[in-house]
């Protein structure tokens, strides 16, 4: 079953449908222990689909998802999240009729230990102090850039083994992007393994290890992230030069 | 005035029981968008295991005499249980294949169950009503005591003074009685003295005569209103303090985020189905059983549609909101009934149904949401 030698994720030729759209045309792609992988790419290149498809929101209809060699792909979101996988959906997807604190107590749901939690809610309160600050407040009635630091804090109360982020950055002021970037160059450093979606290429491939670039459907371009920054048909297609 | 006061409680205890019904709608249509039409079935369902659980489990005969607390509490847990489980075998075979067929699919299956638990009910037990023995003594409070020795011939009362005794019948059982000793200012006869005083002497229990006060509320009335107190305490307590109320809050706005949580949407649907369907479940027995006595297979029927209009005049979703409306939709049919006319009373509730959707389509505490349908 689980390899702890295998990548902590590795997806085989994955082909998803949306309904008769063929989204994803053969992904392939292998996150390692420890690394931060940004998959980067055009709106509808099939981003964030590859990721729901890991995710279990959606089914593929061929190739392989596996979490430590062991296949995940097929199983429900509430099953996959279980072995340690947590994604941060898009458009953060936060609970605005329930407080910060409860949003953040969701993300530790499977957790049956409540000491451990606790200690968890005072370290995202330590390094979100919005959330200290909001604890009680409706989720609802935090700003964009507030709600995107609790959709994370949120994803990473579950302890995931890898955490996967979509398009954090969406949406948000230049200052407060720099600071969603700051904190996934600080997760990074604590060891956490991240696989970033993005579409702010420039940023995404600054903090990242390596990329891949998504194009329809299909990985176009993959290599260390400093790489592509310099290779000039990225440069050309994402980076505005 | 009295008479005033006399109807609120009557519509109070009324409204209690849409509001036990009403629960169980909201609670549905917030975690999955459903308008369960077979909720008042569920009523239906429960008042019948209350009926069989009462009569055949435990032996007390339909015209028998109250079955003391014990059996009477168990009955009513089972009439929550069993009905608790039809909502989650019916959830999980007429409703989850459906979840992603669209809200119109799922709510025509739901008219299909209600119709279906209907015939079934109808086939089954048979289309007629049963009339229950009471299952409750009957006694209104607040009452003052009238000491049998102290009574003499011409003494006149300010208010009617009633004897209660009991008779037992051929089971062995007490069947309780009441007869008007005195009725206010009138002096009392040596005759309707000397009947009171044989009928306490042949009285199976100890017998006792009182007088009461105007408005008066019936040991039926606190029973139904101290459940839905309770029901709501609880509920609240569920809701807003667990760890499966925080899942069902959570489920209820973006049940895919949910599901990211590693919250299993379905074990969370079930358990609203459930708890929701106990609710439900015991409010039928409660109603048929123990307040109007009688039950049929169409008994959920209007009730149940009741109940949904309670619901969406509190707002649909809101659980506060679907007791608020069934009080105050329980009040003002007793005050139509008794200030109007009592043939107008289901005419003004749907009246109240459209008038709301006019003015305000979000109900008294429903949030507004746009267009989902």
């Amino acid at each position: 079953m689980s390899d702890p030698a295998a990548p902590i994720l590795e997806i085989r030729d994955l082909h998803v449908f949306y309904g008769g759209i063929h989204a994803l045309k053969g992904v392939s792609l292998t996150v390692h222990r420890g690394e931060l992988v940004s998959l980067i790419g055009a709106n509808g290149a099939g981003k964030t689909t590859t990721l729901n498809t890991i995710a279990g929101v959606l089914a593929p209809k061929d190739g392989q998802v596996l979490l430590e060699g062991a296949s995940i792909a097929g199983q429900p979101s509430h099953a996959i999240l279980r072995q340690g996988l947590a994604l941060c959906p898009e458009g953060r997807r936060i609970f605005p009729n329930l407080t910060v604190d409860e949003n953040l107590d969701l993300g530790a749901y499977i957790r049956s230990d409540p000491a451990g939690v606790r200690e968890d809610i005072a370290k995202m309160r330590e390094t979100f102090p919005i959330l200290q600050e909001r604890a009680g407040q409706l989720a609802g009635t935090l700003s964009g850039g507030e709600q995107q630091m609790l959709a994370i804090a949120r994803a990473l109360m579950s302890r995931p083994r890898l955490l996967m982020l979509d398009e954090p950055s969406l949406g948000l002021a230049p200052l407060l992007v720099d600071r969603i970037f700051e904190i996934l160059a600080g997760l990074k450093r604590q060891g956490m393994t991240v696989l970033l979606v993005e579409q702010n290429a420039f940023q995404a491939l600054g903090v990242a290890d390596r990329a891949y670039v998504l194009e329809t459907g299909r990985i176009v371009k993959t290599g260390p992230a400093r790489d592509l920054a310099s290779d000039p048909e990225v440069k050309r297609a994402y980076l505005g030069g | 005035m009295s008479d005033f006061f006399n109807f609120l409680l009557n519509g109070l205890s009324c409204g209690a029981i849409y509001a036990l019904i009403a629960v169980g709608y909201t609670m549905v249509y917030g975690i999955i968008k459903l308008i369960n039409f077979a909720h008042g079935e569920f009523y239906m369902f429960g008042a019948f295991v209350g009926y069989a659980a009462l009569y055949a489990l435990f032996g007390v005969h339909p015209t028998g005499g109250e079955p003391g607390f014990l059996i009477f509490a168990a009955s009513l847990l089972l009439a929550g249980l069993l009905t608790a489980i039809l909502a989650v075998v019916v959830e999980r075979f007429c409703y989850r294949p459906l979840r992603n067929a669209g809200r119109i699919v799922a709510l025509l299956s739901a008219l299909g169950v209600s119709l279906l638990l209907q015939n079934l009910g109808q086939q089954t037990v048979g289309a007629s009503y049963r009339k229950f023995a009471p299952t409750l003594t009957e006694a209104r409070f607040p009452r003052t005591e009238v000491d049998l020795a102290s009574l003499q011939p011409g003494q006149t009362f300010d208010r009617t003074v009633v004897l209660d005794y009991a008779l037992r019948d051929e089971r062995g059982r007490d069947q309780q009685r009441t007869h008007a000793v005195v009725l206010a200012g009138e002096p009392l006869s040596a005759a309707a003295l000397a009947e009171t005083l044989r009928l306490a002497q042949a009285s199976s229990r100890p017998a006792h005569a009182y007088t009461y006060a105007a408005v008066t509320v019936s040991s039926k009335q606190l029973v139904i209103v101290l459940t839905l107190v309770l029901v709501a305490a609880g509920l609240y307590g569920l809701v807003q303090h667990t760890r499966f109320g925080r899942a069902m809050r959570a489920v209820s706005v973006d049940f895919r985020a949910a599901a990211l949580m590693g919250i299993d949407v379905n074990r969370i649907v079930s358990g609203t189905f459930f708890i929701g369907a106990f609710v439900a479940g015991i409010g039928g027995f409660l109603a048929g059983g123990m307040y109007y006595e009688r039950i049929d297979p169409l008994m959920g029927l209007l009730p149940g549609l009741k109940a949904f209009v309670a619901a969406v005049l509190g707002g649909i979703g809101s659980i506060p909101g679907a007791i608020l409306g069934a009080l105050l939709l329980g009040i003002s049919e007793k005050m139509v009934e008794a200030y109007v006319h009592s043939g107008l009373r289901d005419a003004f509730a749907f009246g109240i149904l459209i008038a709301v959707l006019l003015v305000r389509p979000s109900g008294l505490l429903g949030r507004f949401e746009g267009d989902k349908v």
